[in-house]
């Protein structure tokens, strides 16, 4: 991929109206996103999909969302994306530590969360190890496809 | 296939033991999906547990994992789930069904349609299924289902299908009347744990082609032909906002369809009450 590409491709994103821009070419992926605030973090749901939250009974929420820590400037951080629509819970059961803080370093494949389906509770792994950063959602709040919900710092 | 006489002295004894299944010669190639072995444990926290350190330790599709009591009976968030010891069925059954993330969502009707199956055989009357995994039998709960999976980066991976049916037990402290009722209460009388396992994991493996060819038209047509719900009016609450309409019927994914004024959503999530 050449740099005369990669200008190009600049161009196309800023003056269409989409967020972001994602090409890969032999075995190069560049992501481009714009970089207003809020753009291109929530992705719009799906348009007939709606969420039912959890019934307020249910899993308190421990104190979220957490503070972030700050991130080294221009370090590219690692965004853990929600595979499906449910609720987002951050410990396996109300009364029990959440899976991640901010500030924690965790290690590939561990689990970040509970995103709850249909009664169907999904743990989530992060494919990236690192120091969370930054949590995205609320404990119980209603996420989407491909919402972003941790923010993490390769160390 | 299950030697369930084996399985039955486990059961009644209130032992533990690990039985291995055999595949009948002369079945075709997927007329018996589970092979995994059963294992029986006089007490467990939560079969559900066991199931899923098995899983990690590369146990294969189909390990049943079966307790006489449950010490830590979970249900959904962590709520507890309380059981006579002996009197019910606490099982989990590990899957491995190789689908896409956003086809999860029928494993729940799968198994509450598996079990309404079973329900109906014994008692020979009809079991109901309120969305997405409840079955009841006039009005009253007969079994939890708690599902749990694993979403890597890779895609889906062990599926834990934990089940409780209420089989032998007569009382549900905590619970009003109509809360809760099991086959014996239903029927009048005693019935056998191993038999019921035997049946209900043969309804499970029955249906368990329709999971993983993602063609969840037979299992949506026998949810929809239960359910409770359909036609009713529903109230559902989205993060603080309240979607109020009809259930008009089941999504291909799973998803329960409601028709409100603005229009039809599909709702994936959370708890429907009937309004």
């Amino acid at each position: 991929m050449n740099l005369a590409l990669l200008k190009k491709l600049v161009r196309i994103l800023e003056k269409s109206s989409v967020d972001e821009i994602e090409v890969e070419e032999d075995g190069l992926r560049v992501r481009l996103a714009k970089n207003s605030p809020g753009r291109g973090v929530h992705p719009p749901p799906a348009p007939s999909t709606v969420h039912a939250a959890a019934p307020p009974e249910q899993a308190p929420a421990p104190p979220t969302p957490a503070p972030a820590a700050p991130a080294e400037p221009g370090v590219k951080l690692h965004e853990v994306r929600s595979p499906i629509v449910g609720t987002f819970y951050r410990a396996p059961a109300p009364e029990a530590d959440p899976y991640v803080e901010v500030g924690e370093v965790v290690q590939p494949k561990a689990v970040v969360c509970i995103i709850e389906a249909m009664k169907l509770m999904n743990e989530i792994e992060t494919d990236a190890g690192g120091r969370v950063v930054k949590i995205l959602v609320e404990n119980g709040q209603p996420v989407e496809y491909n919402q972003v919900l941790f923010l993490i710092e390769p160390v | 296939m299950i030697d369930e006489p084996k399985l039955r002295q486990l059961l009644e004894a209130g032992t533990s033991g690990t039985l291995q299944q055999h595949v009948p010669q002369g079945r075709p190639p997927g007329s018996a999906p589970f092979r995994g072995p059963v294992h029986v444990f006089s007490s467990l926290d939560s079969t559900n547990s066991r199931a899923r350190e098995l899983a990690a330790a590369g146990a294969p599709e189909g390990t049943v994992v079966v307790a006489h009591v449950q010490t830590a009976g979970r249900g959904r968030q962590g709520r507890g789930w309380m059981s006579e010891p002996g009197k019910n069925l606490l099982m989990s059954l590990l899957l491995r069904p190789g689908i896409p993330p956003e086809f999860l969502g029928i494993i729940s009707l799968y198994a509450s349609v598996s079990v309404a199956a079973v329900v109906e055989k014994i008692t020979g009357g009809s079991a109901g299924c309120k969305w997405p995994n409840d079955v009841m039998v006039a009005g009253r709960k007969i079994c939890g289902i708690l599902s749990e999976s694993a979403l890597t980066p890779e895609g889906v991976g062990a599926v834990i299908l934990g089940i409780g049916l209420n089989v032998n037990q007569e009382t549900f402290p905590g619970l009003p009347d109509t809360g809760a009722t099991s086959l014996r209460l239903e029927t009048g009388a005693d019935h056998d744990l191993a038999g019921v396992l035997c049946s209900l994991i043969g309804e499970l493996a029955d249906r368990y082609g329709s999971v993983t060819r993602r063609d969840s038209g037979r299992i949506i047509d026998e949810w929809t032909r239960r359910s409770v719900i359909l036609g009713s009016g529903v109230r559902v609450d989205r993060g603080g906002t309240i979607i109020a309409g009809t259930a008009l019927g089941v999504a291909p994914n799973g998803a329960l369809r409601i028709g409100t004024p603005d229009g039809v959503v599909d709702v994936v999530a959370g708890e429907v009450h009937i309004a």
